[in-house]
């Protein structure tokens, strides 16, 4: 579902969705059961279990039990192996194809938050192909008797439903031989929750590191996001390993360690290289103002490496998880991971706060000189 | 308007040949299937004889019918029979004398069958379904079928007149539905609960998963069909039909992962003293008439076998429990039990095959056996199909912490779950946003 090379579609929900003309929006909902035990309710417990659920998650969403419903229509299609209910769509349909067996109704469920999304259906261009998730409960493979296993042991259960809502923008003349990135949509959804969990997680691991520590959590997310793509196997280093490990590359004296010193996106290209052979692209802007200007190599960036990006500046240090941006009008907004909040765990502040969310060029300081890290995804797996 | 039973030919054979035996009545089970125009009847089996040394002179009394060995018999026979097929009726051979006290005697153990029928199930029959069941009553003397039904679901339900024809090759050609079943269920036990008992909770357990098969698309031959639509339409007929054939339907399950009725991702926390889980890969498998059947109806018939199935089971397996070892309370830190293996054995002249579990140590011997006493089927022991395999019982562990209880620290606990609660709609929102970018970044080359 590549859109065609050009202004980058930006979907955010609370703005009107700006979209090609002709865009399929193919809107994916459901919910994944998220359930685990531990025995011991320790953070190392529960970040391993959740390690462990989430990878659960991830090769389930990968397998042939995944399948995707067309509302309204009979069709039902089992992405990652191409089996669909209706022999007429092969992989080389254009997905337009696909509004043929849709019965859309009059009352659609975008009519029922008026507020909060103000998407702009167009019947005869925009359409919206709602997707449910489903899972086959029958196999092909050899049938085996049950066993019941009880286990007398205390522990916690922990069950939860992580909603997913995932939206994909796709040209009508695409082939249908795409629909894989349906799945590396859902996929990479997990590995943002995942990433975001242990991203979140590190808040409450009492380092207090307000004030010096906003490149270091950054550097944490990154690592965490390469983790959870399996590119690297040992946990997330902490302030003091990161800090060693600058120590071991040679760019900082053996005092470094334990301190509460600043490091910038070189000290983040550096470590990712130091403890995992990660390397990183550095780009260098000499005014906020400029930022603005880069919308095309981030958006390249994202393209091809999709990894967040580190961006220190000015005082302070960021995260960017995507852009949007219009090639056209030079729009641009940057998605932001702020490593600066302290607060506890109240749900207004985290939102008012805007600890994750779309920052217009306004957000950057436009004097300071900005440089940003932009770790490049290993080649070879 | 009463009910026809199209009858197998054969039976009428094994009826008779029952009222020849020296005895002052014979009672048994009617099999078959019910449809919404007419019902279909495939074996008859007499009630097993149950002490050898029963008294043979007594007066004939219809007052000593154990009504409830021929009730266990009803049950029993039913964890044997496929989805689809059922016992619908009762029947009677007795000696004119007894025709009126007859006719009571069959009303009545109509109603404690399905009585002790319905208490096993996990799932309801709908509204509009046949609640008729069939009391045949043939006089030993003159050889008189008489047939009336009642209607179960009424308390109050009078006979009702009801045609009893046979047909020969009745059930030659019925279509087959089949599918294997993935079975992942896991149950926590929690520790305020004071129930431990395993039979208890994995009932509970199973309650559950019927709702969500009950719930689920059913997918017929790679298709998507309405529930009213004949289940044949689109398909040639085939022109000779001497033969008979079982068309069989391969069939998907599938289940819809659902938001939940909040839109708060909120994580629940059960202390719980333990878990139980049960898992494998059962065999399933439906018959429905061919005589334009519906799609609706063949679903329905798969849908009950996957519950039955596996509800069956685990009753057979606490019953051998029980009898095995006893009702006492255990405290093994981790217990296993392997639930028996389905087979399937034909029934001659029909396409229908009816089912059984056995225990890994069984012998076929002990399987004919079965078949001889609960439905009076001689069967070879090439003839059993065993359609299941059992799992090598490996300790697999379980992936979480599996060091030992240390005092819990309810306290991060719970800051770490409010912390989920909340990331819960954060996320969601970021993640919608999110994946909008990051779902065109990813399929490059």
């Amino acid at each position: 579902m590549r859109p065609r090379p050009g202004p980058a579609p930006a979907a955010a929900l609370t703005d009107v969705v700006i979209l090609e003309a002709m865009d399929i929006l193919f809107r994916i909902r459901g919910g994944l059961d998220l359930a685990f035990q531990l025995a011991t309710t320790d953070e190392a417990s529960t970040k391993k279990a959740l390690g462990y659920v989430f990878s659960d998650l991830a090769n389930k969403l990968s397998s042939e039990v995944l399948v995707l419903r067309i509302c309204h229509s009979s069709v039902y299609v089992w992405p990652n192996n191409g089996m669909t209910t209706v022999p007429d769509l092969t992989d080389e349909s254009a997905c337009k194809e696909i509004t043929r067996f849709i019965q859309f109704d009059q009352d659609d469920e975008t009519k029922r938050k008026p507020g909060k999304k103000k998407d702009k259906k167009l019947p005869d261009t925009q359409q919206i192909v709602n997707v449910d998730l489903m899972l086959e409960m029958t196999s092909s493979l050899a049938a085996l008797a049950p066993v019941i296993e009880r286990e007398n042991k205390e522990h916690h259960y922990i069950n939860m439903t992580l909603p997913v809502d995932v939206v994909v923008s796709v040209s009508p003349e695409e082939t249908w031989g795409k629909r894989n990135s349906f799945v590396l949509s859902l996929s990479v959804q997990v590995y943002l929750v995942h990433g975001v969990y242990s991203y979140h997680h590190y808040m409450q691991d009492r380092t207090d590191d307000s004030g010096w520590g906003c490149a270091y959590r950054s550097l944490q997310t990154i690592c965490s996001w390469f983790k959870h793509q399996g590119y690297i196997d040992r946990p997330i280093p902490t302030h003091k390993e990161i800090q060693q490990a600058l120590v071991d590359a040679g760019d900082k004296p053996a005092a470094f360690v334990g301190s509460r010193q600043w490091i910038g996106s070189i000290e983040v290209q550096l470590v990712l290289n130091q403890l995992f052979g990660i390397t990183s692209k550095i780009l260098f802007v000499s005014q906020g103002s400029e930022l603005a200007l880069q919308g095309r190599e981030l958006a390249n960036h994202f393209k091809t490496e999709g990894t967040p990006i580190m961006i220190g500046g000015g005082v302070l240090a960021h995260t960017i998880l995507g852009v949007a941006w219009n090639e056209i009008t030079g729009q641009i907004k940057y998605l932001i991971l702020d490593p600066h909040y302290t607060g506890g765990e109240d749900l207004h502040v985290i939102l008012e706060k805007g600890w994750c969310g779309w920052k217009g060029p306004e957000f950057w300081n436009k004097d300071a000189y900005y440089n940003l890290c932009l770790p490049q995804r290993p080649k070879a797996i | 308007m009463g009910r026809t039973y199209l009858v197998e030919e054969g039976i009428g054979q094994y009826l008779s040949e029952l009222s020849t035996a020296v005895k002052p009545y014979v009672t048994g089970l009617l099999i078959g299937q019910c449809s919404p125009q007419r019902d279909y009847v495939i074996r008859a089996v007499r009630t097993p004889p149950k002490d050898q040394h029963e008294e043979q002179n007594s007066p004939p009394k219809l007052a000593s019918l154990d009504e409830e060995w021929i009730t266990t018999h009803a049950s029993q026979v039913s964890r044997m029979l496929p989805g689809g097929l059922l016992v619908l009726g009762v029947f009677m051979i007795a000696s004119p004398e007894l025709a009126k006290d007859g006719q009571n005697a069959l009303r009545k153990l109509i109603f404690s069958v399905e009585k002790s029928l319905t208490k096993r199930r996990l799932w309801k029959p709908a509204e509009e379904e046949v609640s008729d069941r069939a009391a045949l009553q043939i006089c030993s003397a003159t050889k008189k079928v008489v047939c009336r039904t009642y209607d179960v679901q009424d308390p109050k339900s009078s006979a009702k007149p009801a045609d009893w024809k046979y047909q020969s090759a009745l059930s030659a050609s019925w279509l087959a539905l089949g599918c294997t079943v993935n079975v992942n269920i896991h149950i926590p036990l929690l520790a305020t609960s004071p129930n431990h008992d395993l039979e208890k909770n994995t009932k509970n357990g199973l309650n559950r998963w019927s709702k969500q098969i009950e719930d689920s698309v059913f997918l017929i031959n790679g298709q998507v069909k309405d529930d009213d639509t004949e289940l044949l339409e689109g398909q040639k007929k085939s022109r000779g039909n001497t033969q008979s054939s079982t068309q069989f339907s391969d069939v998907k399950v599938l289940t819809q992962l659902c938001q939940g009725s909040s839109h708060r991702s909120t994580a629940t926390v059960q202390v719980c003293s333990g878990s139980i889980n049960l898992r494998g890969a059962v065999k399933c498998r439906a018959y429905i008439h061919n005589n334009r059947p519906r799609v609706k109806e063949a679903i329905q018939a798969l849908k009950r076998d996957i519950i039955n199935t596996l509800s069956d089971r685990c009753e057979i397996l606490f019953e051998d429990l029980i009898l095995n070892e006893g009702p006492q309370k255990k405290s093994f830190e981790r217990e296993y039990h392997v639930l028996p293996q389905r087979l399937f054995v034909p029934v001659p002249g029909s396409s229908v095959m009816l089912s059984d579990y056995k225990f890994g140590d069984e012998a076929a011997g002990e399987i004919q056996e079965r078949f001889v006493e609960l439905l009076d089927q001689a069967v070879q022991a090439e003839e059993i199909h065993t359609a299941e395999g059992i799992s090598t019982v490996d300790i697999c562990p379980v992936p979480d912490n599996l060091e030992d209880t240390q005092q819990t620290q309810l306290t991060k606990a719970t800051l770490l779950l409010k912390l989920q609660q909340n990331m819960g709609v954060v996320v969601a929102a970021a993640v919608a946003i999110l994946a909008s970018i990051f779902s065109f970044n990813y399929f490059s080359d």
